[in-house]
């Protein structure tokens, strides 16, 4: 057995990188390690992450890791107050039945070690029906970026428990609001999908509204008010930098802006002459394309995960419908076929889904339809509910939910998450009020 | 007949109103005009788009329902057992011994009489005495668990309930039947109704995944039988 396990230790990983160990990985799925989120029903998994040895930071990491399982709604975290065996050695297999006993299906360990001025963590997720490890990997980092360190440990288990690609790596754009209602400020901050680390690229004195990633997360785009109110643009802005510049220069307002999934294009709604068309500029020429025509207003243009296509929203049948069509132009047809107004269409990043918001009798809710327009479901309704943005595994959503004040008025506005079955919803921690969350791909490693 | 060049008259200086002219010249009555016009436009792109949408479902709907009379006819030709289907739907003919050989041949006797309670049973559920076909082929399987037509007997014992609305026994008996009686002939359709049943009971995933079972399963299934998945999973929203 040790021989065995020596063999099975991870290997020393460069920068941020992740090899998962031969062993245990191709391991059969077990009874009570793994989840299927598609099921209409199911428990969380119970896990219990025992605090990381070796660094005062150990702790830290394995408290990351416990918040970001927990908040998935797919995992309960097993209090540590719990646990049964103490001082653990990271390197041997745990006493099982010390864990069964609390009723746990996992158990990780895991330990952090300097080398050369960066961090080393190496953990294992150990399945403790079947007395195996089920994953181990090794990460190094700077010091400073050992939250991101935890949420790629996190994302790594999730992957190995559910069979789906983790999203805790990864940030949220979203417009910070503040100030009383008739003057609200809005700006756009970036923060990490757990709420920490946020950072304000926008400094409020315009309005400023619809941030959207580029696929590296090196850059946002948005629209802003001008000074002195000169209508809205889209504007493009460095993440790191904070340089931003004017996406082309047209009379008219232009706005609801989105990258394409290769990052070199950029749709968006332009007015020109009060007629709202869908446009679509080549980043490297700064080369604009008009997609549709006519009268009706087009807005909300988003590509398809392959690029191909682009669903956007239209009233040209009267009221606000989905419409998709090829990512040049033509070939549009309609795919939204229910009672009430369809807004805000995203394109799964796996393709299968488009998400949208809803607007039937005076009530808001948040939908996934398949990309045909069958199988509409809704997942969550309210007061004003609006905005959905697809996590990177395209199986949790972001959103923003407005309660009323106790005047029956518009009051506080928050961000919020769920997963496509619709079961499980939680709010997502900002500074101070939020809306129109952009949930970012996975931070390139 | 003097009258009439009077009346054209009138008609045509009705028609020829000074005011009118004037008005149509006016660039708000024009814009006005063009709302209503754009107006007109929408409405009537959005009924195109309706009906359009409507005559799609409609033609799906009778294509379905085509290869599912199809896919019946086809079975009552072949005088085999009736596929999952129409709870109202009777069988035409019991199945006969050559339709399906028994694998290991019990004793003469006993092979008889459990012969005979199959075929009363199967009788009961022609003439549409849902109890008492489920009596027969519940003592069947107890009585002849090894039978070659305890796999049919299963089956058609969970289409008693079936017939009846009873999902929930209906769905045990079809669970049952998926269980023991994997190789069946009657397996294809025995999980097929399986999935129709879950679904009944509102339980779509579970129906798709077992959908999606039946090509692992039953990769030589009749190209009818795939084609009934296939419409059962489309109907379902499996993904």
């Amino acid at each position: 057995m040790n021989t065995r396990f020596d063999m099975m230790l991870p290997r020393r990983q460069t920068i941020l990188g992740g090899v998962a160990l031969a062993a245990g990985a191709a391991a059969p799925a077990h009874a009570q390690l793994t989840i299927d989120m598609t099921k209409p029903s199911f428990e969380p998994v119970p896990i219990a992450i025992v605090d990381f040895k070796g660094d005062k930071v150990g702790a830290d990491i394995a408290g990351v890791v416990r918040n970001d399982l927990q908040n998935s709604g797919l995992f309960r975290s097993i209090s540590p107050s719990a646990f049964i065996q103490q001082n653990m050695d990271p390197n041997t297999p745990p006493r099982f039945p010390d864990w069964r006993g609390i009723g746990a299906a996992g158990v990780v360990v895991g330990q952090v070690t300097q080398s050369g001025g960066n961090i080393k963590v190496d953990f294992r997720l150990w399945d403790v029906v079947v007395g195996q490890q089920a994953t181990g990997l090794s990460f190094t980092s700077q010091p400073d970026k050992w939250r991101r360190l935890a949420h790629i440990i996190a994302d790594a288990i999730y992957k190995r428990v559910t069979g789906e690609e983790g999203y805790f790596d990864t940030r949220v754009a979203y417009v910070a609001e503040s100030g009383p209602l008739g003057n609200r400020v809005k700006r756009i901050a970036i923060m990490d999908q757990d709420g920490f680390n946020t950072r304000y690229i926008t400094d409020g004195k315009t309005i400023a509204l619809t941030p959207r990633f580029s696929p590296t997360l090196q850059e946002i785009v948005y629209m802003a008010y001008g000074e002195n109110n000169a209508p809205p643009r889209v504007y493009l802005q460095n993440v790191e930098s904070n340089r931003r510049e004017l996406l082309g220069n047209f009379p008219g307002m232009s706005f609801a802006p989105r990258f394409s999934p290769d990052g070199t294009k950029v749709v968006m709604s332009i007015s020109a002459d009060g007629n709202t068309d869908i446009y679509e500029m080549d980043l490297r020429g700064r080369a604009l394309r008009r997609l549709t025509s006519g009268p009706a207003i087009d807005t909300s243009p988003c590509y398809s995960s392959d690029g191909s296509q682009i669903v956007f929203n239209s009233d040209r049948g009267g009221t606000q419908q989905l419409y998709v069509m090829g990512a040049g132009g033509g070939g549009e047809r309609r795919i939204s076929f229910g009672e009430g107004r369809y807004a805000t269409p995203v394109w799964s990043p796996r393709g299968d889904f488009i998400a949208f918001t809803k607007i039937s009798s005076g009530s808001f809710g948040i939908g996934v339809m398949r990309s045909d327009g069958s199988g509409e479901r809704m997942l969550a309704n309210g007061f004003l509910v609006e905005g959905p943005t697809w996590a990177p595994n395209g199986r949790v959503l972001a959103f923003f939910r407005q309660q009323p004040n106790s005047g029956g008025r518009a009051g506080s506005v928050t961000l919020h998450q769920i997963d496509i079955t619709g079961r499980f919803e939680r709010q997502m921690p900002t500074q101070g009020d939020a809306s129109d969350p952009a949930w970012s791909p996975l931070i390139p490693q | 007949m003097k009258k009439l060049p009077l009346r054209l008259l009138i008609l045509v200086a009705l028609a020829l109103p000074t005011a009118a002219t004037a008005q149509r010249a006016d660039p708000v009555y024009i814009e006005d005009r063009l709302n209503q016009l754009q107006q007109a436009i929408s409405l009537l792109t959005g009924q195109i788009e309706q009906l359009q949408y409507r005559n799609q479902q409609l033609q799906q709907q009778m294509e379905k329902m085509q290869t599912d009379y199809e896919f019946r006819l086809d079975q009552m030709e072949k005088g085999g057992a009736r596929p999952g289907g129409a709870p109202a739907a009777r069988p035409t003919t019991p199945p006969t011994a050559a339709a399906t050989p028994p694998a290991a041949a019990p004793p003469a006797a006993a092979a008889g009489a459990a012969d005979q309670v199959y075929n009363d049973a199967f009788k009961k559920l022609q003439d549409g005495d849902y109890a008492g076909a489920e009596k027969g082929f519940r003592a069947f399987v107890q009585r002849n668990p090894q039978h070659a037509l305890a796999g049919n007997a299963q089956y058609w014992l969970g289409e008693t309930y079936y017939a009846r609305r009873d999902y929930q026994n209906a769905m045990t008996a079809f669970a049952e039947g998926y269980k023991a009686y994997k190789s069946s002939p009657k397996g294809p359709d025995n999980l097929l109704k399986l999935g129709v049943t879950l679904a009944n009971l509102g339980r779509k995933p579970d129906a798709c995944a077992i959908f999606a079972r039946f090509a692992q399963d039953y990769p030589r299934a009749t190209d009818l039988q795939k084609r009934r998945i296939d419409q059962e999973r489309q109907k379902n929203g499996c993904g």
